[in-house]
């Protein structure tokens, strides 16, 4: 198997893969980006580890399964904390925010547009506003604008990327600011030197698009 | 005085989402506060937990962690049963994530009708789960040895010996207790785990403590 890691994943913006490759990305290391279509997946699914995407093929095999990866990428790339108390702060909030999507899966799901309008208004109102506001309150206890300790980490990264995420472009502005360390977060992250490039040129290809 | 021991909250059932973090600390010989809460008294607690959940663990000088995986590979990472080497955790990861559905799944129908219930875990019996242990097959035969990573156990193999353990218990009604027999690899290191000395300690100990509970 080649020695660049290759990351296979949907042509999605914004999904799962996308912490991954920030994370590649922020730690300066070399990758390689498969994308497929939804259509072609039924035939790929029987090569990926878990028969999920992603998947990341490295030098001593495949790893599967999106946290593992993105702790995997995360260790090579200083996202990672080496202290053990932080590192479990790190992964507890990684896997919280598991529960913060998964209240957005129905929505996805709902091909009525009516209904899913119907959802996410009541979506945001409940279930999304409720698991926010946990979640929230467990961002309380870092000293800095990171989720743990004062560096980054696949934490943040992750947090990023769901406030950002195009799929999620209908919750209204005026609901996320009552989530002032998420936004706090998604900033920091938004402001760090080693993205800047990935981020303009995310900004650039957005504008073509639209 | 506040105990100097790391303190894990969980309900008092020998299974369950806690039950790993209690069977690493043990493994690795760690003293621990085995706090065993009982769901009458889950009502007044809830509130106070991070997440409205168990298991929790406070590290003295530290702080709570919450979320079970989490706790295992903190745990795990101090009794020995979380590799140094980055692709051998990144093996323990995947596996521990991949089986994380099982429980999400089968918890998810713990609450509903009768009616549903039966419904929805015969839908999982025979659909969603297979396509689950069908993977983690393939992934687990991918090494030989006694357990998944290999001839030393990790904390992978703890959290399979207790979910196979629920799982062929008969407890989870209209679920089949055979269902992880076809699972060679799956079934063959839960029983290595079981076979492990310090687990079967464990087990003796927590018969003896119920014994001398129920004879008070």
């Amino acid at each position: 198997m080649s020695d660049t890691p290759k990351l296979h994943y949907f042509n999605i913006s914004y999904g799962r893969s996308e912490a991954i490759r920030l994370a590649f990305i922020y730690g300066n290391l070399p990758f390689e980006y498969n994308t497929f279509s939804f259509p072609e997946w039924p035939a790929i699914k029987p090569t990926a580890p878990w028969g999920t995407a992603p998947w990341l093929d490295v030098k001593q095999g495949q790893i599967g399964q999106t946290q593992a990866i993105l702790r995997y990428v995360g260790k090579q790339t200083g996202l990672y904390p080496k202290d053990d108390f932080e590192a479990a702060k790190v992964d507890e909030l990684l896997c919280a925010l598991e529960d913060v999507t998964g209240v957005l899966r129905p929505i996805f799901q709902e091909q009525d547009p009516a209904k899913k309008k119907e959802l996410q208004e009541a979506t945001l109102k409940g279930d999304l506003k409720n698991s926010l506001e946990r979640y929230e309150r467990n961002l309380q206890q870092s000293q800095s604008n990171f989720a743990v300790g004062s560096s980054p980490s696949i934490t943040d990264l992750s947090i990023f990327v769901i406030r950002r995420a195009h799929m999620l472009s209908w919750v209204p502005t005026s609901f996320w600011d009552n989530f002032k360390r998420f936004n706090q977060i998604t900033e920091a992250v938004a402001q760090l030197p080693a993205l800047q490039a990935e981020l303009s040129k995310q900004q650039q290809q957005q504008q073509q698009q639209s | 005085m506040a105990s100097q021991l790391p303190k894990l909250t969980y309900f008092d059932m020998d299974g369950g989402r806690g039950e790993p973090a209690r069977l690493a600390f043990y493994y690795g010989s760690i003293a621990f506060e085995d706090n065993r809460v009982t769901f009458a008294k889950w009502g007044e607690l809830k509130g106070s937990t991070p997440w409205g959940s168990l298991p929790t663990l406070e590290i003295p000088g530290k702080g709570t962690v919450g979320q079970s995986l989490a706790i295992f590979r903190y745990v795990g990472r101090h009794a020995n049963l979380y590799p140094t080497d980055d692709f051998q955790a990144a093996q323990v990861d995947q596996i521990l994530e991949g089986l994380e559905d099982v429980s999400v799944k089968l918890g998810s129908t713990m609450r509903s009708d009768e009616e549903k219930k039966k419904a929805d875990r015969q839908r999982l019996a025979n659909e969603d789960l297979p396509r689950i242990f069908e993977n983690a097959e393939k992934i687990l035969s991918k090494s030989s040895g006694k357990f998944a990573l290999g001839d030393q156990p990790t904390i992978a193999d703890i959290v399979i010996f207790v979910l196979n353990r629920w799982l062929s218990s008969g407890i989870i009604d209209f679920f089949p207790k055979d269902f992880t027999s076809k699972y060679a690899r799956f079934s063959g290191i839960a029983q290595a785990v079981g076979d492990l000395p310090k687990i079967q300690d464990y087990y003796a100990g927590r018969q003896k403590a119920k014994e001398a509970a129920a004879s008070k």
